[in-house]
C-alpha cells in the first residue's frame, strides 16, 4: 500500500518538470530536425542519451558522423556535472537492481532539482523511480512533438540552431550565480576565445583542458590558504537547468531560495 | 548516415553519461571523503559552460555585419536571465532576436 501511495507522490512531485521538459522538449525536436536528424533519431537521442545539452550537441554529430572519441571526451565534459548529482540523491533507496539502474540513466538536472527540494526522508524507492520515470517521459513527449511537428510543416527553421548557444550561456550564468565564480566565467570565456584563435579545429578540447587545469590549480591555492567554497556541495549544484526555473514554481517544499547567493 | 555508426555513436555517448551519474554510487565514500574532488566540482560548470558559448559560436561568420545576430542573441538571452531567472522565457527570448535579426541583417 505504502509503495503505491508513494508512487503516485513521486508522479505529483514531477508536475513542475513537465512545464519546463514539454517546452524545452519541442524546441530540441525542431532543433533535431533543423540539423538533419530524422524525428525517431530524436526521439532516440531523448531515451538513450536523456541529457539536454548533450542531446543538442548529439544531434550535430549523429548528422555529421563525428569520431566516437570525440564524442566521448564532449560528453565527458558536457556532463562533467553529474558526477556529482549521486551524491545527495539517495538512489541506493531504490531496491530493484534494474530500476536502480533506470533511475541513475535518468538522474538529470531536473531530477536532481526537484529530488534536492523534497525532504531527503521523503525519498522511497517508488517516489524516486516515480519523479524519474514520468520526467523523462515529459521530455520524450515533448521531444517527439517537436521532431513530428517540424517534420509535417515545412518552415525554415534553422535558426533554431542558436537553441544550443542560448541553452548553454542560461547555464552559464546558473552555474556562476550558484558558485559566486563570475571570475571564472570571465577566465573560461577569455581561455576559450585565445583557443580559437591558436587552435581552431580543436578549440573545444583546448579550451576545457586549459580551464580544467586552471580551476586545479585555484582549489590548490585555495586549499593552500585554507579557504573552502562557501556553498553546499549537496545543495546548490551549479550548472543546473531546473533550479533556476523551480523557483518560479511553488514545489512543495521549496527551499531552493535560501542558498541563492544572489 | 551510417547507421552502425549512429548507434556506436549513442551508446559511446549514453555510456559515457552513465558512468558520470553513477559514479558515487560505485565509489560514494570515497567521493564524499575527498575535498578536493568535491571543491573542484564546484569550479568546473561554470567555465565549461563558458568554454561550450564560445564554442557554438565558432562557426558565426565574423565579416561584415555577420556577427550581430549572434552576438545579439547571446546579449538578449544573458539580460532575459538576469531580469527574469526563467530559462524558458530566456531561452525563447534569445533564439526569437537571433531569428529576427537573422532576417533583417544583410
Amino acid at each position: 500500500m505504502r509503495a503505491s501511495v508513494d508512487f503516485r507522490a513521486g508522479l505529483h512531485d514531477s508536475l513542475p518538470v513537465a512545464l519546463g521538459y514539454v517546452p524545452l522538449g519541442i524546441s530540441y525536436g525542431m532543433f533535431a530536425h533543423s540539423v538533419g536528424l530524422p524525428w525517431w533519431l530524436a526521439t532516440m537521442t531523448a531515451l538513450v542519451i536523456y541529457a539536454g545539452s548533450m542531446e543538442f550537441v548529439a544531434a550535430g554529430m549523429l548528422v555529421a558522423g563525428a569520431q566516437l572519441a570525440t564524442a566521448a571526451t564532449t560528453a565527458l565534459f558536457v556532463n562533467s556535472r553529474h558526477l556529482v548529482y549521486g551524491l545527495s540523491v539517495p538512489l541506493e533507496r531504490v531496491r530493484n537492481p534494474l530500476l536502480r539502474a533506470y533511475t541513475i540513466h535518468a538522474l538529470t538536472d531536473e531530477m536532481y532539482a526537484v529530488c534536492i527540494s523534497l525532504p531527503r526522508n521523503a525519498l522511497t524507492g517508488p517516489r524516486l523511480v516515480a519523479i524519474a520515470a514520468s520526467a523523462q517521459f515529459y521530455w520524450v513527449f515533448g521531444t517527439t512533438l517537436g521532431a513530428v511537428f517540424a517534420t509535417l510543416v515545412p518552415l525554415d527553421l534553422s535558426f533554431m540552431g542558436f537553441a544550443i548557444v542560448a541553452l548553454f550561456v542560461i547555464l552559464a550564468i546558473n552555474a556562476a550565480k550558484a558558485s559566486g565564480e563570475w571570475a571564472l566565467l570571465a577566465v573560461g570565456l577569455a581561455l576559450a576565445v585565445v583557443a580559437a584563435f591558436i587552435v581552431p579545429e580543436a578549440m573545444m578540447f583546448a579550451g576545457l583542458i586549459a580551464y580544467c587545469v586552471v580551476a586545479v590549480g585555484v582549489v590548490v591555492v585555495r586549499r593552500r590558504r585554507g579557504i573552502h567554497p562557501t556553498t553546499q556541495p549537496n545543495r546548490t549544484m551549479p550548472g543546473t537547468t531546473l533550479p533556476a526555473h523551480t523557483r518560479e514554481i511553488p514545489i512543495v517544499g521549496d527551499d531552493t531560495n535560501e542558498e541563492d547567493p544572489r | 548516415m551510417n547507421p552502425w555508426h549512429t548507434a556506436a555513436l549513442l551508446t559511446v555517448i549514453w555510456a559515457v553519461t552513465f558512468a558520470l551519474r553513477a559514479a558515487p554510487f560505485a565509489a560514494s565514500r570515497w567521493l564524499r571523503e575527498n575535498d578536493f574532488v568535491r571543491d573542484l566540482g564546484l569550479l568546473l560548470p561554470v567555465g565549461v559552460m563558458a568554454v561550450l558559448v564560445v564554442g557554438m559560436l565558432q562557426d558565426t561568420p565574423w565579416s561584415g555585419w555577420g556577427w550581430v545576430p549572434s552576438i545579439a542573441g547571446v546579449g538578449v538571452t544573458a539580460a532575459l536571465h538576469f531580469w527574469r531567472d526563467s530559462v524558458l522565457l530566456s531561452l525563447v527570448g534569445g533564439i526569437a532576436a537571433y531569428g529576427v535579426l537573422l532576417l533583417v541583417v544583410p
